[in-house]
């Protein structure tokens, strides 16, 4: 069975089978399509996870035919290590956030249609063995995103998405340019990336520090890295919550392993000479977005920055360029995504029972929403890097990493952690403790499924916070073949 | 038997389950919540036989180390280890005994209280951290337990959550100490870089052999000392701990008197090694412990809370810990540790019993209660002679086991503080005494009475140790000589303490010069020096100062240029007809541009 191919395009199948779907159809029926099709994608990804060899650090289930040979662009698809969990984490959170727009129903069809474009968009980004695949998948799964949040979006949904669509073009088209310009600087007439990462033949410095420095650019729309974030705060506060989870969840990661993939992938000397500038972007992200959430007085903002900040370690992660940094960015890459998914999720139901997402407006919910006040206190712990969740352990690893080879930039990444802790208690102390208002006091009650999501959720935040090597059993291997690639492991030794 | 010792790392999951079990009572599927009370109360107990039956074979050198493996990347081994050995099973005991009181106490404290599963629930998830952290031979692990034991204070300070000064309390207590855990956990990364483990048996052998440079030795031991730092409300993070008193009292009693906040002194007696690598950090940390002791005894003597007094007294005493620690005395600091615990825990459950009986906190409004609480004033009375350290109380032995070990170091200034410190307590805790059990009754306690059994109970229990261990933990552990010479001169300056309490609040006898000239020292002491104020303006308003202008720059200077270029695109685009020409060209033009530009370069190499 060809695995990869099945989880990249069954979505998209399920997408054109609902909207040419003969007759009406209710919402229930729409809804109840997508999470079938949705399932068994995630179902795929389970058994191809389960066919894994889990001791090959190479790429595996590799599927290529040639698709337009002439100019050297293949159908290619592989999974390894780097890209496994975020496949899996995909699957997942898409079934989930189907869950959490449980009552939608305007448009639904189109809705859910569009949700599973999403899921072939992204799937294929992570499963791509070909740069052409990539940008197609990439560019893919901008336009259904776009349109679910101008379309089922708040007050300035326009405003947002036309900023996400901006920003996003930009970032593609940087994209484009670094493949087509590798492309004919490697000479190999094969967009295939096997071909232009080819470690016997590498780039000309000058090429890859420039070229490096564009995909920078293009990834560091999608992470975001500050100063390329501000379209991500609009279209979190914009999006509704299930759109909210897999932008927080799946899609920024695109940003971070593309920079993995193709960063380091295909300009290794430039990534190691300019890593010490990731570092610092790092720091910037870190500090800078978690300032920025504490003045926040509106909660899918705060965690929206703070989704930012988060995403900074993993760039640490990343810049460390060591088997422990870059395990540590894997991991943090899989725990943001439940953690912040999570915090969406938890802050969408806060949204729609009290009708409001103000702080100030908010109080004493422990009263009315006690099992949501447990899970976001959970939730919040878990982004503060509370040991026995998940955040903790990557973040360990991103910072026993890091400081091997950036021992400044990591303590003022790990000062993050305090500054997480502020908006996060700020949050809890504004929204959860403290009197109820007395228009709060009758709200409709939370019903299972909204509720269900979450509980996945939570459950393997403590299943990986409890036992990392779970996860990082899944990675490891390509990660070790990744730094030997590199060259670039570093001894730990006595700092200076 | 044997078995009993095999499985002894088990001895943290009673209490998980314990917790575990509460769940469906605390959430709400469940509505007796008293079954909850009594699930965690098993589990606890349970746990604390099970480390009792092991102590005196672990005594008699059975134990060990029990391994599991838990995570490997790369150079890093992180193992799950537990060792048992009499330290951390004596510690067991300890925290599984108080816990096990401390729950049966809160039957009868905690008796209306709609939320009692997730009471419990806590308490017993504190307990499992606590156990954990006392057996962990990891030291990541180790703080890891730490940190949930800082997640279970957090919910407890703000078990009241309704309460606006329960949540404030909750969130200071939780961010004060974080930033002691900011240092700890760079403390711990430098050193996992430096020694290559994390293993506390390692780390100690590392220690052994390890040529560290002076500065990067106190510069290590003085990150990793950040952590007890925060943990043990030592100056300069010592404000949360006062604060945390809007907890309920036997929650306070467990742990903000007798378990957690010691864990600090715990966890630098285990990393001991490690800390003597720097003479220099050691002096710092007796200095510490001294200006903390010396200072919260000062504030003590002027607040009128019941439960403030014992906190600021608990700060105190752990700054005893610290100075016997500093002078390279662990044993003694071990020592005071654990008469400290039994006389603080029942002396805090002693302060909820009267806080029960007469509905208020404000010592002012007490007064004569002995008459109405013989058990209470019973017990209250042999913790006030514990904790001033009289013969032959517990606490008598072991602060002479501090100031022992302090002269022995030749530290002098810091010995004579502590001196100054244990007048100050039998002087506090002289006065405490004497406001709320002697004199005449008010209004307030004219309507006491004592207790239920479930309360006085656990005091009792309590009062035997307080009263005896101290001679018992010399006699069995230390066995150090009495050294008349220094209990003499301890005993006058408690009995100088005492005899001015007695003059000033009992017999009335304030010269009126002394009081006007003492009433701005007094109002400093009764504001806790202005430190807690200090810090609001300083750090809390800072932060939210620099967030604030961080979060106008974002909206406005980084987001603007963001709209003004896209404003003048779209102004510009009009000109050139961008929009109109679609989509797929403006890309081809700057992938054409781009390329070129790439090319350009790479040929110009």
């Amino acid at each position: 069975m060809p695995w990869l191919s099945v989880i990249f395009l069954l979505p998209a199948l399920g997408a054109f089978g609902l909207s040419v779907f003969p007759g009406e159809i209710s919402y229930r029926f729409a809804r109840m399509w997508a999470l079938v099709v949705s399932g068994l994608t995630f179902l795929a990804s389970g058994i191809m996870a389960y066919q894994f060899n889990y001791a090959d650090g190479g790429q595996q289930f590799k599927e290529t035919i040639n698709w337009i040979p002439q100019v050297g662009i293949s159908y290619s698809l592989s999974v390894d290590g780097l890209s496994l969990p975020l496949v899996l984490l995909t699957g997942l959170l898409v079934v989930l956030s189907i869950f959490t727009s449980w009552e939608l129903n305007q448009r639904s069809r189109l809705y859910y249609s569009l949700i599973l474009l999403l899921m072939t968009g992204v799937m294929g980004a992570f499963l791509a063995r070909d740069a052409i695949i990539f940008f197609l998948s990439y560019e893919l799964e901008l336009i259904p995103l776009y349109f679910l949040i101008s379309i089922w979006g708040g007050k300035r949904r326009e405003y947002a998405g036309t900023k996400f669509l901006l920003y996003t073009f930009i970032s593609g088209i940087s994209l484009l340019v670094v493949f087509l310009s590798a492309f004919f600087v490697s000479g190999s007439g094969s967009f295939s990336i096997d071909a232009l990462a080819n470690p016997q033949t590498p780039y000309p410095l000058a090429f890859q520090a420039i070229a490096l420095g564009v995909l920078t650019l293009g990834f560091g729309i999608k992470m975001p890295l500050v100063p390329l974030h501000t379209w991500l705060p609009d279209a979190h506060v914009e999006a509704p919550t299930a759109v909210s989870v897999l932008l927080a969840g799946v899609l920024l990661k695109l940003g971070t392993y593309g920079i993995v993939r193709f960063g380091l992938g295909l300009f290794p000397q430039a990534a190691s000479q300019f890593a010490w500038l990731l570092a610092v972007l790092a720091v910037i992200n870190v500090i800078y977005a978690s300032l920025a959430a504490i003045a926040q007085t509106d909660m899918k903002k705060m965690i929206a920055y703070s989704s930012i900040a988060h995403m900074g370690y993993v760039v640490l992660g990343i810049a460390s360029l060591n088997t422990i940094g870059l395990n540590g960015a894997v991991f943090q890459m899989v725990s943001h995504g439940i953690i912040s998914g999570l915090l969406f999720m938890l802050v969408g139901i806060v949204y729609e029972k009290a009708g409001t997402r103000e702080l100030p407006k908010l109080g004493g919910l422990f009263a009315t929403l006690p099992i949501v006040g447990a899970f976001f206190t959970t939730a919040a712990m878990a982004n503060a890097g509370l040991p026995g969740l998940s955040g903790f352990i990557a973040e360990f690893l991103v910072f026993r990493g890091g400081f091997e080879r950036f021992q400044i930039p990591t303590v003022l990444c790990i000062f993050g952690v305090v500054l997480t802790a502020i908006y996060m208690l700020k949050l809890m102390a504004k929204a959860f403790f403290g009197k109820i208002p007395d228009q709060l006091l009758t709200m409709p009650r939370v019903s299972l499924p909204e509720l269900a999501p979450s509980f996945v959720l939570v459950l393997v935040m403590l299943a990986y916070g409890l036992a990392p090597s779970l996860l990082t059993g899944m990675f490891e291997p390509s990660v070790a073949t990744l730094v030997k690639q590199l060259g670039t492991e570093t001894v730990a030794q006595l700092p200076r | 038997m044997e078995s009993l010792v095999q499985f002894s790392w088990l001895i943290p999951l009673y209490c998980a389950i314990g917790a575990l079990l509460s769940l469906p009572w605390a959430l709400g599927f469940l509505k007796t919540q008293r079954v909850a009370a009594f699930i965690g109360l098993l589990f606890t107990g349970a746990g604390t036989l099970h480390a009792g039956l092991i102590l005196p074979q672990i005594l008699a050198g059975a134990g060990g180390m029990y391994q599991a493996p838990w995570l490997h990347i790369g150079s890093l081994t992180i193992t799950l280890s537990a060792l048992v050995n009499p330290l951390s099973t004596g510690m067991l005991v300890l925290v599984g005994a108080v816990s096990f009181l401390v729950q049966l106490y809160s039957l009868g404290y905690m008796d209306h209280e709609p939320s009692l599963a997730r009471y419990y629930g806590l308490i017993n998830f504190f307990t499992m951290a606590m156990l954990g952290l006392v057996v962990s031979n990891n030291l990541l692990i180790m703080y890891g337990f730490w940190e949930l034991m800082g997640l279970s204070s957090y919910l407890l300070v703000g078990f009241w959550w309704s309460k606006p000064a329960a949540s404030a309390a909750a969130k200071k207590a939780f961010m004060t100490t974080r930033i002691g855990d900011f240092l700890l956990l760079v403390g711990i990364v430098l050193l996992s870089v430096t020694a290559k483990t994390l293993d506390i048996t390692e780390l100690g052998k590392w220690a052994e052999t390890a040529q560290l440079a002076a500065p990067f030795a106190a510069l290590l031991v003085l990150l990793l000392f950040g952590g007890p730092v925060g943990k043990s409300a030592q100056f300069p993070l010592h404000v949360w701990l006062p604060d945390a008193m809007e907890g309920p009292t036997p929650a306070s009693a467990l742990i903000h008197a007798a378990t957690m906040v010691a864990a600090g002194v715990f966890m630098v007696v285990r990393l001991e090694p490690i800390f003597a690598l720097s003479p220099i950090a050691m002096t710092v940390v007796a200095s510490i412990g001294a200006i903390t002791a010396f200072g919260s005894a000062l504030i003590a003597t002027c607040q009128n809370d019941i439960k403030r007094v014992l906190a600021y007294s608990t700060i105190s005493q752990l700054g005893y810990m610290f100075m016997a620690i500093g002078a390279g005395h662990p044993e003694a600091a071990i020592f005071h540790l654990f008469t400290h615990a039994f006389f603080k825990a029942m002396l805090f459950l002693g302060a909820g019993s009267v806080i029960h009986a007469a509905h208020t906190q404000d010592m002012r409004e007490m007064g004569g209660l002995a008459k109405k609480m013989p058990i209470t004033t019973l017990t209250y009375g042999v913790g006030v002679l514990a904790l001033a350290g009289v013969f032959p109380f517990a606490g008598f032995w072991s602060k002479d086991a501090v100031l022992h070990g302090i002269e022995e170091a030749h530290l002098y200034p810091i010995f004579v503080m502590g001196l100054l410190t244990a007048g100050l307590t039998a002087f506090y805790m002289s006065r405490q005494f004497i406001m709320v059990f002697l004199g005449a009754t008010s209004e307030k306690s004219e309507h006491a009475h004592e207790s239920v059994w479930t309360m006085s109970l656990p005091l009792l229990i309590l009062a035997v140790p307080s009263a005896a261990a101290g001679y018992l933990g010399n006699a069995w552990f230390l066995k150090e000589e009495l050294n008349l010479q220094l209990a003499g001169l301890s005993t006058a300056v408690v009995f100088a303490g005492a005899a001015v309490a007695v003059a000033v609040y009992l017999l009335k006898w304030m010269p009126k010069g002394a009081v006007e000239a003492l009433s701005p020292v007094r109002t400093a002491l009764a504001n806790r020096l202005y430190i807690d104020g200090l810090y609001d303006e300083l750090f809390v308003k800072g932060i939210e100062g620099i967030a604030t202008v961080v979060a106008w720059l974002d909206r406005n200077v980084v987001d603007g240029i963001v709209n003004l270029i896209s404003a003048a695109t779209l102004l510009g685009g009009q000109g050139l007809k961008y929009l109109e020409t679609g989509r797929a060209q403006f890309y081809l033009l700057i992938v054409c541009a781009s390329v070129l530009a790439l090319g350009v370069v790479v040929g110009m190499r």
